[in-house]
Formats: C-alpha cells, sequence, structure tokens
C-alpha cells in the first residue's frame, strides 16, 4: 500500500533535483546569449550604424535570443525606461541585472568610440559571469540531480 | 508678406525632445505660432524666442540631466550616429529645424574634435511660408536674369524664402538644390519633408563645394539653388560660366558687403535682395540689379 506514495515521493525529490540544477543551467544560457547579443550590438553599431531602438526591435522579432524576451517589451526609440523596467522584472542576480541594466544605460549615449569600448568591458564582464555560471553548472549540477534522487529515495525508504 | 504657416513647427520640435518635451506641454498659441527659437539652458529656464520678443517658461529650471537628455532625444538615442554634427556644432532634426549647441570643446590641432558637457541648446524653428518668395521667383523668371544674392543678418528668413524660391522655379524649371544641412528641404530617409517643387534635384548633406561641382555635371539645371555661400568661389563662378542661373544667400547686412561677395564671385549675381529682421522677417526691404562693375546700384521694384 505504500509502494505508490513512496514512488511518488522518490520522483519529486528527484524533480526537484532536476529542476534546481536546470535553474543553474538557464543561467548559462541566458548569459551566453547575453554574450551573443553583445556581440551582434558592436557589429550593427560598427558597420551599420544603426539606432539603438533599431536593433533591439531586430533582435527581438529574429527569434535567435529566445532566452531574451525583455527585448520585445522594448518598443519605444526611448528605449532606456523600459529597457529598466525590463531588466528589473527578470529572475536574475545582483551581478547579473546590475550588467545590463549598465548596458542599458550606456547603450547609445556615446560616440563610436565609446560605445566599442563600453561594449568590449561589458563583454569581458558577461564573460566572467558567464564563466562563473558554467563552473558553477558543472560542479553544482550533478550534485542538486544526484541529491535529489538520493533525498527521494530516502525519503521513499522512510515511508516503506 | 508672409502667409499663415502650413505646420506647426514648434510642435514637431517638442515631438523630438522626449522627456523635456513636457515643459512645453502649457505653451500659449501665440508663442506655438510666434517662436522662432527654443532656447534650453542648463540651470535656467527654457525660453522661446519670438522674433518681437521673448517668452520664458517659468517654473521649469532645466539640468545638465534634461540637457543631455534633449541631446540624446535630438540624437535618436544613438549619439555614436552624429559625430560629425557633434564636431560642427548642430543637428539637423525631422521638419529641417536645426538644433545647434554649445560646451566645452575638445580640441585637436587647432580643430574642434568633439563638444562635451554641452550646456546649452538652441532650436532654430524652420517655416515653411508658401508664398513668400513670390516676388523674388518673379525676378527669377525674368528674360535677363542672371544670378541673385539673397542676403540679411541671421534670422531673417532668407532660407525659408529659399525653399519658397525653390517650389515656384520647380513647378516649370529644372532645379537643383543645395541643400548641405537638410535645412530647405527637410530629407528625411530619401524624401524630401517640405514642398520644394516636382522639378527640384535636392543635394542633400553635400558638401557645398562638391555639390556645386556635381550638379553642373549631372543635372544639368537652369537654376541652382545654395544656402550660405561662405568660401565656395571658385565653383560659383564655374557654374556660372556652364551658363547656370545661380540662387544663393549669405550672411550680411548690407549692399557694400553684399557687393564684396560679388566681386569674389567675379559678378555671378546680377541682382541682389536684403531680407528684414525683428517685426520685418521674411520681408525683401529692398531688390537691386547689380551694374557692368557688379555694384549693386540700380533700385528695383518687386512685383
Amino acid at each position: 500500500m505504500n509502494l505508490v506514495p513512496a514512488v511518488v515521493i522518490a520522483a519529486c525529490g528527484s524533480i526537484a533535483g532536476i529542476m534546481k540544477s536546470l535553474s543553474i543551467k538557464k543561467r548559462v544560457k541566458f548569459l551566453s546569449q547575453c554574450a551573443e547579443m553583445l556581440e551582434e550590438f558592436e557589429v550593427r553599431i560598427r558597420y551599420g550604424s544603426e539606432e539603438i531602438a533599431e536593433i533591439i526591435t531586430e533582435l527581438a522579432a529574429s527569434g535567435r535570443y529566445g532566452r531574451l524576451g525583455f527585448l520585445a517589451e522594448i518598443t519605444e526609440r526611448d528605449f532606456r525606461p523600459q529597457w529598466e523596467k525590463a531588466v528589473q522584472r527578470l529572475p536574475l542576480n545582483k551581478d547579473d541585472a546590475r550588467l545590463l541594466l549598465d548596458l542599458g544605460a550606456r547603450l547609445g549615449a556615446s560616440d563610436l568610440a565609446g560605445q566599442l569600448s563600453m561594449l568590449e568591458s561589458a563583454k569581458i564582464r558577461l564573460e566572467r559571469s558567464l564563466e562563473d555560471a558554467a563552473k558553477e553548472y558543472a560542479e553544482k549540477g550533478r550534485m542538486f540531480r544526484s541529491a535529489g534522487v538520493l533525498c527521494g529515495i530516502a525519503c521513499a525508504v522512510a515511508v516503506l | 508678406m508672409i502667409r499663415l504657416e502650413e505646420k506647426n513647427g514648434f510642435r514637431e520640435i517638442c515631438g523630438q525632445l522626449g522627456a523635456v518635451s513636457r515643459y512645453f506641454a502649457g505653451a500659449p498659441l501665440s508663442v506655438e505660432r510666434n517662436a522662432q527659437e527654443l532656447r534650453l539652458r542648463a540651470g535656467k529656464p527654457p525660453v522661446a524666442e519670438l522674433g518681437t520678443g521673448r517668452y520664458a517658461f517659468h517654473g521649469h529650471i532645466l539640468t545638465r540631466e534634461d540637457i543631455e537628455s534633449v541631446i540624446n532625444a535630438l540624437c535618436n538615442y544613438s549619439v555614436y550616429n552624429y559625430e560629425r554634427e557633434f564636431r560642427e556644432g548642430f543637428i539637423t532634426l525631422r521638419g529641417g529645424h536645426r538644433a545647434g549647441f554649445c560646451g566645452t570643446a575638445s580640441v585637436r590641432n587647432g580643430r574642434v574634435e568633439n563638444v562635451k558637457s554641452i550646456s546649452s541648446v538652441n532650436i532654430r524653428i524652420a517655416r515653411e511660408h508658401k508664398g513668400c518668395g513670390e516676388g523674388l521667383a518673379k525676378a527669377a523668371l525674368a528674360e535677363d536674369f542672371r544670378g541673385m544674392l539673397i542676403f540679411g543678418r541671421p534670422l531673417s528668413g532668407k532660407t525659408t524664402v529659399l525653399r519658397d524660391l525653390a517650389r515656384i522655379l520647380g513647378q516649370s524649371e529644372k532645379v537643383a538644390l543645395i541643400d548641405a544641412r537638410s535645412e530647405i528641404a527637410a530629407v528625411y530617409n530619401g524624401i524630401p519633408q517640405n514642398d520644394v517643387g516636382v522639378n527640384t534635384d535636392v543635394l542633400d548633406g553635400y558638401p557645398k563645394g562638391e555639390a556645386l561641382e556635381t550638379a553642373v555635371r549631372v543635372l544639368s539645371p537652369s537654376y541652382i539653388i545654395c544656402d550660405e555661400i561662405t568660401g565656395e568661389q571658385d565653383e560659383l563662378v564655374n557654374c556660372v560660366n556652364c551658363g547656370v542661373k545661380l540662387i544663393a544667400t549669405a550672411h550680411c547686412s548690407s549692399f557694400d558687403e553684399a557687393e564684396k561677395i560679388n566681386f569674389a564671385c567675379a559678378g555671378a549675381f546680377g541682382c541682389a535682395a536684403m531680407m528684414g529682421c525683428g517685426s520685418r522677417i521674411g520681408q525683401v526691404l529692398e531688390l537691386r540689379k547689380a551694374d557692368e562693375n557688379g555694384r549693386f546700384s540700380r533700385r528695383e521694384e518687386l512685383i
């Protein structure tokens, strides 16, 4: 009779572990799409002389940045207030949110050399965050999955 | 006389000022209609210059952030696309309006390379007064016409008259309009925002000297219209030698000064028109024809 609840508990434990592991992986994917977005900004500003609002609209419409859904929320030519609000709504840690908020505040606000060096420094900060996230995933991802499964099994055994 | 304008330049500009436009929301209609310039200075209230006086928007003191926000908005939030304009000290806006600014100059090799810490913005409102150039257009269409210099002080309406001349002459003649600062035709995305005539080709953003050469070489115009000539004497003379009729404006305040320009251009201008200012803005005060020595000595009646 206790078998069914035991299986459910074991499954729940495993799912919780996997979910936690996926949340770390999600950050890695989010940050790597942010890095691609910075590359795109750099190329379009350097070679296309496109306006920031245009670039954001095209990136949002391209479908290549599925994890950066906040871009689609930016519709005004004066993109900064919308960028800030959209980033603040994202479930990001403090450092990642700060990075994106700084980026939004500085995009389009200086001459070409200023923009390129600003993007370069944002890329360096982002790469560091990405390395940390990848390291965290490598270290803790498997641990969370295993811990979830083991905890689930332990609880299931206790129930049995 | 000037006819009632057809577009509200004041509102058009406010729409391009971003968050600061809220300061102008309660502007009286007389200010909207008569404003020639909007002056924005850090630490001061915004002021509209009306030609006959000025109107201050008391209750709003502009901060450095406001000025920065205006500059950002005028640059479509992409300042990096406006480096040349920053060096030159002005940005041409949608509708042909012009925002000039000043701040701290960054100088290299004796030339202004950039302007930082902008403290003042002066926005000149472009006007499209259809009909204000009719008198001069009749003179320009006369058989013996050989070039016209329109001169006056800043804010006397020279560019406005020039725009209307392009519109009128462009209805029947081939006109090349040299619009180095995008103020006359206000070309936006390749399309002139102002009516400059159906037969008018616009050389938008070209340096004037190159534009004069290009116009003669590729457009075979009957008339070349050019705003604010400064040091393009050789090219102007070349145009006249090619049989093109030249209409240009210049900053000066008397026929004596206009004659000096005419001498420098080897007598390229057969007549000169002096514009009024203040309450007589946009009006041609006097039209004079040049004698055989290039002196503007013979007074002409405007038709």
